[in-house]
């Protein structure tokens, strides 16, 4: 008698689902207004992109993703919003989902169908029914990764690779709240190499090796695989998740040698440093190769850069502008003297500064007065989404 | 917990039960961790402030100061590159050796907390091997300051961008210096300028000078350096290894190109080396034992450590024939020091502080603490070269029955040979006999004359149950003397290389190296393979560098070749086959007695004239063995002659 009432049941809801699928099956009309949605100015796709893809290390994908799987469990993310890391996939990412407070209801079930059939996915239609009964009965707060696994769970072999996770050292060093600076191997730079991460979510790779900042990166969180690289023989080339948004010209390297700038195992280099012709500042009468003089750790941390060219000590002190949409390059030049900077010409990033002239082949000209201080702001034009303070921890202090 | 672990160990050193060398009178504790936030424990530098604290710097890039009377550690700096050593100037300043310079890292405004990193030098190159190890940075008395570059590994190529000036010459090769001055140890004069002091090290993991203030250096065993060694560092000199030279002002060509001959004669031979295998495989840190040092009765002899044992060294040098050349013989070692022997410095106290490190290679992690208890240990003090042979002098009066008897002092001599190759065996190695023994009054000091003394070779002992008038056993036994030269009369350096230009070793033997007699114990028996029943194999004489008058050569199918070899008792002896075999993966069975003991995997000897060993224990029965090596369906290699120790 019990298995025939649990038969029926199942039957019954085994009807019940199919009935809702076909119900449910995505009307062409909705699923146009969801991608218009997803698509609109600062809208889904600043984050998760065009294709659904995210941000590794930051912005978690919808392509694909197992999340998806409970579209009450998406409908509860998108209104409400998610703080905390993640793991989507397999795969770590530290951005939080801010709640979604400007759609109605109905625009919510657009979007989110829209996302459960693009890229390949296949999932459920949600109506507008659904939105509004979750926005009624659903907690106010914002979810954690706690909260929101313990309310929508996943099936159990979903359950490693979905989830949230504890962050280790390297995690910790994403959202410093102080600069972190280390030498260490770094991809696209000379051996002489320093990778620093500033508040604000700013890194950078400045090359002792050519005195000179070689790249600089937002997203997908500061350089990885610490605890392998420091405590074994020295081989591994650190690794970020990001692309750099800035990159320094480098005129002795061809756009194909990009992908292999991290490699150890070259039996000849593409070039050493005993020529680099890539440094920045030109002084006139000065035709040699700029000396590293060393760094000094300021204002809380912040590296001051020193070198020489000639006579003159040049000093660089690089920290994120105030918006934490780029960075600030400080230059102080002593004994003064006037200046030819070599600007990068930069896709991802705005140039500029409030000193001296642009000349017509596009470098800064500057007058000894000028040159004695100046700044130079790298914008990246297309700046990493805000991190939730508090999503990670920051940088464990030695002390 | 911690603390009673720890007086635990002290109990166990004191009561002489773990260890297995160290003196009964000395203690091993272990210091607790710095708190790397990498959780490392890794030391790969180590100086004391003049304060009494320790500095200690770890592969994280951190860098700690521990306070001995209070147990506490302190972060000092963070974020320097694989630093290997440092040297503190004063509280708040140290020199640091960091892959890609040497740096001042100072504290200025005096937080606890370094907050400048100053440029010393970064004069020279890096191709971004991570062999390229930056070692130890010393200073002398003026202020000059010396650190050691290492060379880069065939097991890794050069990066896409190299620090300064590559150089294809200094590229092949199993250890490379395609960039400035790899291999060299550096000098940064008290003005700031770097130049290359010495040339021709390969691994130099470890400066120090001796309370005269010459310079020394430890290499490590691997190509062109037969056996790991100690140099005294002299300028402009090179001392082996050969990719180094492509930075050499005046050197002409490529290192590698360079007749092997032309090499030899421009190198400068080591002051001690360290058998392989049995001394030391990877020397590391170069330490004077000071007036200050509170260690024993040894003030002004060097120690060194060793990686991959629970080891550090004591050396005994002298000047002969206006260089100085000398022992080494174990001194700390064995449970509870672990291996990984890597720093070495004198704590406020006297007592000596380790630090280990590993590297992915063989070796530990942590600090230890060494400690003299004050009683004498029964040790040599010395060991010098006379007119006949070597005077040995004790702590204690010696047994004078004991140290009468020859047997006591059971010397053998041999040399490793010079060339491109990873390492050398031991070549030309045959016993010494002592012909005449004479202990003095007090009974410290006996004199050996040796049937023979042959400069540019290796003399070595392990003394025979020796034991003080009290009855002491001597604590460390194992002598190793490098003899370049004699007291009067030296012989020109024989050169003692192999291999030719551009090649990997083997070639023409020269003439001196002929027909070398191998011999893994002077206790052993050589059976020639022309000697042995052979079922297939021919014998031949194509490929020099073989003993006697003919090789065996495996050919494919069932083939075996089979001694009789006798033993005066039964039990476990070795056998000692020698062969050679270009590109390896040729295994034979070894069969005893008509069972087989099991399958010898005979590795790539690099070339068909490039002769290495093989030994393996053996159950021997008294009288007649029959020792047999069989195809197991492949050809086999080339078998020279097979040597029995018995039991």
């Amino acid at each position: 008698m019990k298995i025939y009432l649990f038969l029926q049941r199942s039957f019954l809801l085994y009807f019940f689902i199919l009935w809702n699928t076909a119900l449910a099956e995505p009307d062409p009309e909705i699923l146009k207004s969801g991608e218009k949605l997803y698509n609109g100015a600062g809208s889904c796709v600043a984050c998760h992109m065009p294709d659904g893809n995210g941000q590794p290390g930051t912005i978690p994908p919808l392509a694909g993703s197992d999340w998806l799987d409970n579209p009450d469990r998406t409908i509860a993310i998108t209104l409400r919003g998610l703080a905390g890391p993640v793991k989507v996939n397999g795969k770590r990412y530290y951005s939080a989902m801010p709640p979604q407070l400007l759609f109605d209801d109905e625009k919510i079930a657009h979007i989110i169908t829209y996302v459960n059939n693009a890229w390949g996915n296949n999932g459920p239609a949600v109506t507008k029914e659904q939105v509004a009964e979750a926005r009624a009965n659903l907690p106010p707060e914002l979810y954690s990764p706690a909260s929101i696994l313990k309310a929508f769970p996943f099936e159990k072999k979903k359950q490693k690779a979905n989830g949230t996770f504890k962050p280790d050292f390297d995690d910790a060093l994403t959202n410093v709240t102080e600069p972190v600076v280390y030498r260490t191997f770094m991809p696209g730079a000379s051996p002489a190499a320093f990778a620093v991460a500033l508040p604000g979510n700013q890194f950078f790779c400045w090359d002792a090796g050519e005195c000179r900042l070689r790249y600089a990166w937002s997203k997908g969180g500061f350089i990885r695989g610490n605890k392998v690289h420091w405590s074994s023989n020295g081989k591994p080339v650190a690794e970020f998740n990001g692309v750099p948004y800035y990159r320094a010209r480098s005129s002795l390297l061809n756009p194909e040698d990009y992908e292999h700038l991290a490699k150890t195992n070259r039996k000849t280099p593409f070039y050493d440093t005993s020529e680099a012709p890539d440094f920045p500042i030109v002084i006139e009468g000065i035709d040699e190769l700029p000396k590293f003089k060393g760094y000094r750790l300021v204002d809380g941390g912040y590296p001051e850069f020193r070198y020489s060219l000639g006579a003159h000590e040049i000093r660089e002190w690089i920290r994120a502008t105030e918006d934490k949409k780029g960075i600030v390059r400080t230059f102080t030049i002593d004994p003064a003297v006037a200046i030819t900077f070599r600007l990068t010409p930069d896709e991802e990033a705005i140039l500029s500064s409030l000193a001296g002239k642009i000349a017509a082949d596009g470098t800064l000209q500057l007058s000894a007065k000028e040159a004695a201080g100046f700044q130079i702001t790298i914008l990246e034009k297309n700046p990493a989404p805000p991190l939730v303070p508090g999503a990670v921890p920051t940088a464990p202090s030695a002390n | 917990m911690k603390r009673f672990f720890e007086s635990a160990l002290v109990f166990a050193c004191s009561a002489g039960i773990l260890f297995a060398n160290t003196p009964p009178e000395y203690t091993v504790t272990r210091v607790p961790n710095p708190p790397s936030k990498f959780e490392t424990k890794q030391i790969d530098g180590l100086d004391f402030l003049p304060d009494g604290r320790m500095a200690v710097c770890l592969p994280s890039g951190e860098i700690f100061f521990y306070d001995t009377k209070a147990d506490q550690w302190q972060l000092f700096a963070e974020g320097l590159h694989n630093p290997l050593g440092l040297v503190a100037v004063s509280n708040s300043e140290l020199i640091v050796s960091q892959r890609p310079e040497v740096t001042r890292v100072r504290d200025t405004n005096g937080d606890g907390k370094a907050d400048d990193f100053e440029v010393v030098s970064d004069g020279f190159g890096m191709s971004g091997n991570y062999h390229e190890f930056h070692f130890t940075p010393v200073r002398d008395k003026d202020g000059a300051i010396y650190f050691a570059l290492g060379t880069g590994s065939s097991g890794d190529g050069v990066r896409s961008i190299v620090r300064g000036k590559f150089d294809p010459r200094g590229r092949p090769g199993r250890m490379h210096a395609s960039t400035p001055f790899r291999g060299c140890v550096m000098k940064v004069t008290p003005d700031g300028k770097t130049i290359p002091w010495s040339y021709g090290h390969r691994t130099p993991n470890g400066l120090g000078f001796d309370l005269k203030g010459n310079l020394f250096v430890t290499d490590n065993q691997g190509d062109w350096v037969g056996s790991s060694k100690l140099f005294h560092v002299k300028e402009g000199r090179f001392y082996g290894h050969a990719p180094s030279l492509t930075w050499k002002e005046g050197f002409k060509g490529a290192p590698l190109e360079t007749d092997p001959e032309v090499l030899a004669k421009m190198r400068t031979r080591a002051c001690v080396v360290f058998p392989h295998g049995t001394m030391a495989n990877s020397p590391t840190q170069v330490l004077a034992i000071t007036p200050e040092a509170n260690f024993g009765p040894f003030t002004g002899q060097l120690l060194v450590g060793e990686m991959n044992k629970s080891r550090v060294m004591r050396i005994l040098l002298e000047e002969i024939g206006g260089e100085l050349q000398g022992a080494c013989v174990p001194f700390i070692g064995g449970s509870p020091m672990p291996g990984g022997c890597n720093r070495l410095g004198w704590g406020p106290d006297g007592s000596l502080y380790v630090g280990h490190t590993k590297h992915t290679w063989a070796g530990s992690e942590g600090i230890t603490r060494i400690e003299w208890g004050g009683e004498l240990p029964f040790e040599a003090v010395s060991m010098n070269l006379t007119k006949t042979g070597f005077r040995f002098t004790f702590t204690k009066p010696v047994d004078r029955e004991i140290a009468a008897n020859p047997a006591t002092w059971p010397f053998k001599r041999y040399y490793y040979q010079y060339h491109r190759k990873y390492g050398s065996p031991q070549i030309d190695l045959t016993p010494v006999p002592v012909e005449a023994i004479e202990i003095s009054q007090d009974g410290k000091t006996v004199e050996l004359a040796l049937a023979e003394l042959k400069a540019w070779h290796i003399h070595e002992l392990t003394v025979a149950g020796l034991k003080a008038e009290d009855g002491t056993p001597l604590a460390n036994t194992n002598f190793v003397y490098t003899l370049n030269r004699l007291l009067e009369n030296t012989p020109p350096d024989p050169l003692q290389f192999g291999g030719s230009a551009s090649r990997g070793g083997g070639g023409s033997e020269p003439a001196h190296l002929a027909k070398p007699i191998p011999v893994v114990d002077p206790a052993g028996t050589v059976y020639q393979a022309e000697d042995a029943r052979r079922d297939g194999p021919a014998l031949q004489t194509g490929n020099s560098g073989f003993t006697g008058r003919n090789y065996a050569d495996f050919g494919t199918g069932e083939q075996s070749i089979e001694w009789v070899v006798k033993s005066e008792k039964a039990g476990e002896g070795k056998v000692m086959i020698r062969y050679a075999l270009a590109g390896g993966g040729r295994p034979l069975d070894l069969v005893v007695n008509g069972e087989k003991v099991e399958t010898l995997p005979f590795s790539d000897t690099g070339g068909w004239k490039s002769w290495g060993d093989l030994t393996r224990p053996v159950m021997l029965r008294k009288g007649d063995n029959r020792i047999a090596l069989k195809t197991i369906g492949k050809t086999g290699g080339n078998i020279d002659h097979i040597q029995i120790v018995e039991p």
